[in-house]
């Protein structure tokens, strides 16, 4: 058994691009806990994706043998944590996992919303902060008002603040000896009943599901039975060991350790983040707390573009499923789209991830229909609907109230436009709560917004109304009744599912006519009149209509050269054939989805 | 007898209109005595093939076949007299531009046994025929047609072109044309050309050109007002006086038999389709070998040759007869079937024999041929 007094916990909390993967690898090059050789850039995200996208969408963890100045050999247990709103709760209990942070804050930017959100929730969980200003060997660093900024908006002390760069490795190891130092050690003892808490998993095809866990009290070793208590399965353990980050099996891990356990366990489901494993035979009371269930934030109809996919889409979700618990999908079909299935994400980025590896992992070439976000419906008979998708909105007629959820939001964003962010902000329904300045030049804004106005194109707003200088990050707070309807859009007289979306009535009337107008520049003129329509209830409120095709012919025939009529006549069908039907109108597959998007 | 229908190609013109983008070449008398010498070696060369059809039709296209003076006309069908067998009763028509009519080479045509005269009039007016960049006014056209008329030629055609400026005093055409109460009218929606100068100056804006629903407009008034005024209304683009079908044209849209010969021409021939070269060189040379100067040549599978009936049949407002659709055993079913759904719709007609194309959708024609082949 390692000492509990010479091990550390500690994750790292860093906006995108302020140095958090170059730091790590910069630990483990100077602790040689990864060879030379076997380094490469963002060593710990291991997905291709994660490192295509530059940023962790998995909670990983490495543990980094380290001798300080004093000549103690200590064990740093680095959890790198997820960097996007979509997985804070994975944060969360990421962070739960440690008894320090390292608060990275580039030199050149300052403290941004993400920063903000992830120190909050390492503050909600007493963790040690120690702030960090990387990137100070840049011209334009500017330390000290960066450190005002940090003092500004989290209240931290920052007198003792590192100053480094992680690229030059100026002052790393004076990050390690804080760690050391300032970090206090793990408090729980080997001896109490077994409470490890679960901060992530994956599936593995030889091995089974592996399990990422910090044991808080008591000791986890092969052989052992445990027990899931929010899931209330029992394993016995096969095998315990270190990430180095490779797995290294060993004999067992106790009070205050880090690392992973293989239990044959086939589901990763069973496997709950945030979930506390327990002995079967001794349980622990009371798990550690913090748990809850994942919960789906968006929801979009995933669709095969091949109807005849449908078997290998099914096959395809139900394997992605077992390394990542938290989307849910079920069967669904559209008259639009055929047969497919209607997928709950944790956000946007999490549905692009989806979407993207059932394209690449599984061959899979896939229609998203337009995201939206989960709505609670009351009748006036007082039933209640938790929605998915908009076609189930009972009729207007029978609904009470419609609530929908709201986010808290932080924006920081230069001082010069505050006044433009507010502005979306206000056009996006939020509700603005308060605003202080960190510096004469930067401010920091909060604002309750709905979540449906948030998840689309609200990012790509602000960053285009601040020059890209804005950052944004948000936390789930409740349902809130709203004044939403249901917009149909009929083409020919006909709804057609796939586009319908519940809006607050004060923009379905502008949305009403977008959509219609959007839809009139891509349909295709056809042999008759096609009217496109959009209506709340059966009430139309914008309308277009796309005239009847009037000129499709071959006026001269030349001189009997039927080859070249025919050739015509080949390379117009060859367009027709993708297209997409929607009762008697045919839409070009393209632009079907250039709605969806809308 | 079997019968075919002869079509030859004269490539030559005074000069060429910006908006054509046929085979046709400025006429140089050397060349063109040169073509007329190599024109005369495919005759022969065709002689063997077409030794048991009878010539039903002879149609000078191009060009401007009336370019040709007496003296080459008469070579020209001393030679298809010679080695085909032409139909004492055949349509034997050539296409002429006003400018080049004359009373002697009309009295040539007559000499050889041309009985209709395809008059390449386009507009009667002016300003239109101007921008069009053709070499005659309307007071030529006129003059030949006059002309034509003293000469005793008493089937004429007018080629008009509707639908090219947005305003181009469309009616004023048609009521003069009515004056003159030509046999047949051709009337084609002007058309953009890629890769002619008209297409050049119209992407560049320095010219506009009626858009699709002026077009439309134009050719549904047009085939009122020539119906009202006695003509039928037989093909997408043709409208004839009782009687003054154009025979020749007609052996395309039934997807009969016919040899083209001269420079760019087609054929479809006993289950073949094949063309000649686009260029003057080429042709010239392979005949000077003694080969067939083609550009390509096909065999076409029985389900082909009835796509290819389908295209066509479909121009004309008789439509298609239900037993040539049926020739092609089970293939015809795939056919049938899409036409049958196609009539449940309304966009295809059905009469005794025939399937057909309403009048109200030609217009629109290729949409609906897209749904059957």
């Amino acid at each position: 058994m390692f000492d509990p007094n010479l091990i550390r916990n500690f994750s790292i909390i860093a906006h995108i691009d302020h140095g958090k993967s170059t730091l790590a690898d910069r630990f483990l090059e100077i602790t040689g806990a990864v060879p030379r050789e076997k380094l490469v850039e963002q060593y710990l995200d291991r997905m291709d994706l994660e490192r295509e996208r530059g940023i962790t969408i998995k909670a990983q963890a490495v543990r980094i043998p380290y001798k300080s100045k004093s000549g103690l050999t200590y064990v740093l247990n680095l959890i790198d944590t997820p960097g996007h709103v979509d997985f804070t709760y994975e944060v969360s209990r990421a962070l739960a996992a440690c008894e320090g942070a390292l608060l990275v804050v580039d030199a050149t930017q300052g403290v941004e919303a993400q920063t903000v959100a992830n120190t909050h929730l390492a503050l909600e969980n007493e963790l040690y902060i120690i702030p960090v200003i990387n990137k100070v060997d840049l011209p334009n660093a500017e330390p000290e008002r960066v450190k005002r900024e940090i003092e500004e908006s989290l209240g931290i002390e920052t007198s003792e603040a590192l100053l480094v760069s992680a690229k030059t490795g100026e002052g790393v190891l004076e990050v390690l000896e804080a760690i050391v130092e300032y970090i206090p050690p793990p408090t729980g003892r080997a001896d109490e009943s077994l409470k490890a808490l679960i901060f992530d998993s994956f599936y593995d095809q030889y091995k089974g599901v592996v399990v990422f866990v910090r044991v808080f009290s008591g000791v986890l070793e092969a052989g052992e039975k445990i027990k899931m208590m929010a899931k209330e399965k029992e394993f016995e353990v096969e095998e315990v060991g270190f990430l180095t980050p490779d797995l290294k099996p060993t004999a067992e891990l106790s009070a205050g350790e880090v690392g992973y356990l293989i239990a044959g366990i086939k589901d990763v489901s069973d496997t709950r983040i945030g979930d506390t494993i327990t002995s079967a035979m001794r349980p622990s009371s009371k798990p550690l707390p913090g748990y809850r269930e994942p919960k789906p934030m968006v929801y979009s109809g995933l669709y095969p573009v091949e109807g005849g996919e449908y078997e290998k889409l099914r096959e395809a979700l139900n394997k992605l499923k077992l390394n990542d618990p938290s989307f849910v999908f079920s069967p669904e079909s559209s008259k639009a789209l055929g047969f497919g299935f209607r997928c709950g994400f944790l956000g946007l980025l999490h549905m692009d991830i989806v979407k993207e590896r059932l394209e690449r992992e599984f061959g899979l070439s896939l229609i998203a229909s337009a995201p939206n976000v989960a709505y609670q419906v009351v009748t006036k008979k007082g039933e209640k609907y938790f929605i998915k998708n908009p076609s189930e909105i009972p009729p207007l007629g029978e609904v009470e109230k419609i609530e929908e959820p709201y986010v808290n939001a932080v924006i920081i964003t230069p001082s010069e436009y505050v006044g433009a962010v507010m502005e979306l902000c206000t056009e996006r329904r939020g509700e603005f709560i308060n605003m202080h300045y960190l510096s004469p030049k930067r401010v920091e804004l909060h604002y309750s917004l709905p979540l449906s106005e948030v998840i689309f194109d609200f990012f790509d707003k602000l960053k285009a109304k601040t020059k890209g200088f804005a950052s944004f990050d948000y936390e789930l707070i409740g349902y809130k009744e709203s004044d939403l309807v249901k917009l149909d859009i009929k083409i020919a007289g006909e709804i057609v599912d796939a586009l319908s979306l519940i809006v607050h009535r004060d923009k379905a009337y502008r949305r009403g006519k977008e959509l219609v107008k959007k839809l009139r520049e891509i349909i295709p003129r056809q042999l008759f009149e096609v009217p496109i329509q959009a209506a709340i209830g059966g009430r139309v409120i914008a309308r277009e209509t796309v005239r009847a095709l009037r000129k499709d012919v071959l006026a001269k025939c030349y001189g009997g050269d039927v080859t070249r009529k025919k050739k015509l006549l080949e390379k117009q069908k060859e367009g027709k054939k993708k297209m997409k039907s929607l009762g008697k109108v045919e839409i070009p597959q393209e632009a079907f989805l250039e709605i969806l998007k809308v | 007898m079997k019968e075919i229908s002869l079509y030859i190609h004269i490539p030559f013109c005074l000069s060429k209109c910006p908006y054509c983008d046929f085979v046709s070449f400025p006429w140089e008398g050397s060349k063109a005595s040169s073509f007329l010498k190599f024109l005369k070696r495919e005759v022969v060369l065709y002689s063997s093939s077409l030794k048991n059809f009878k010539v039903r039709t002879v149609y000078l296209g191009g060009g401007t076949p009336s370019l040709l003076g007496e003296k080459e006309i008469d070579s020209l069908f001393s030679a298809l007299n010679k080695y085909f067998n032409l139909d004492s009763k055949a349509e034997i028509c050539i296409e002429a531009n006003p400018e080049s009519v004359a009373r002697n080479k009309i009295r040539a045509w007559k000499r050889v046994g041309v009985n209709r005269v395809s008059l390449g009039i386009q507009s009667f007016d002016d300003k239109t025929l101007c921008l069009l960049g053709r070499k005659h006014d309307s007071a030529t056209a006129r003059n030949a047609f006059n002309l034509l008329r003293e000469e005793g030629f008493g089937n004429i055609n007018f080629d008009l072109i509707f639908g090219f400026l947005p305003n181009e005093n469309w009616e004023s055409t048609l009521e003069e044309a009515m004056r003159l109460n030509p046999e047949h009218i051709s009337t084609y929606a002007f058309t953009l050309k890629e890769e002619t100068p008209m297409y050049r100056k119209a992407g560049k804006g320095e010219i506009e050109i009626a858009g699709d629903e002026v077009q439309a407009e134009r050719y549904n008034f047009t085939s009122n007002f020539l119906k009202e005024n006695g003509y039928f209304h037989y093909e997408i683009s043709n409208f004839s006086k009782k009687g003054f079908q154009c025979v020749h044209n007609l052996s395309y849209w039934r997807n009969e038999y016919y040899l083209g010969l001269g420079v760019g021409a087609h054929s479809h021939l006993e289950g073949r389709r094949f063309a000649n070269h686009n260029s003057l060189e080429r042709y010239i040379e392979d005949l000077r070998e003694g080969k067939r100067p083609l550009a390509f040549e096909e065999k076409l599978t029985p389900e082909e040759e009835l796509r290819e009936k389908i295209i066509m049949g479909f121009r004309l407002s008789e439509g298609l007869e239900k037993r040539l659709i049926r020739s092609c055993g089970e293939k015809s079913l795939i056919f049938l079937q899409r036409i049958e759904k196609l009539k449940k719709k309304g966009l295809i007609g059905e009469s005794e024999k025939a399937y057909f194309i309403p009048e109200k959708y030609f217009f629109v024609s290729n949409s609906i041929l897209r749904e059957i082949v």
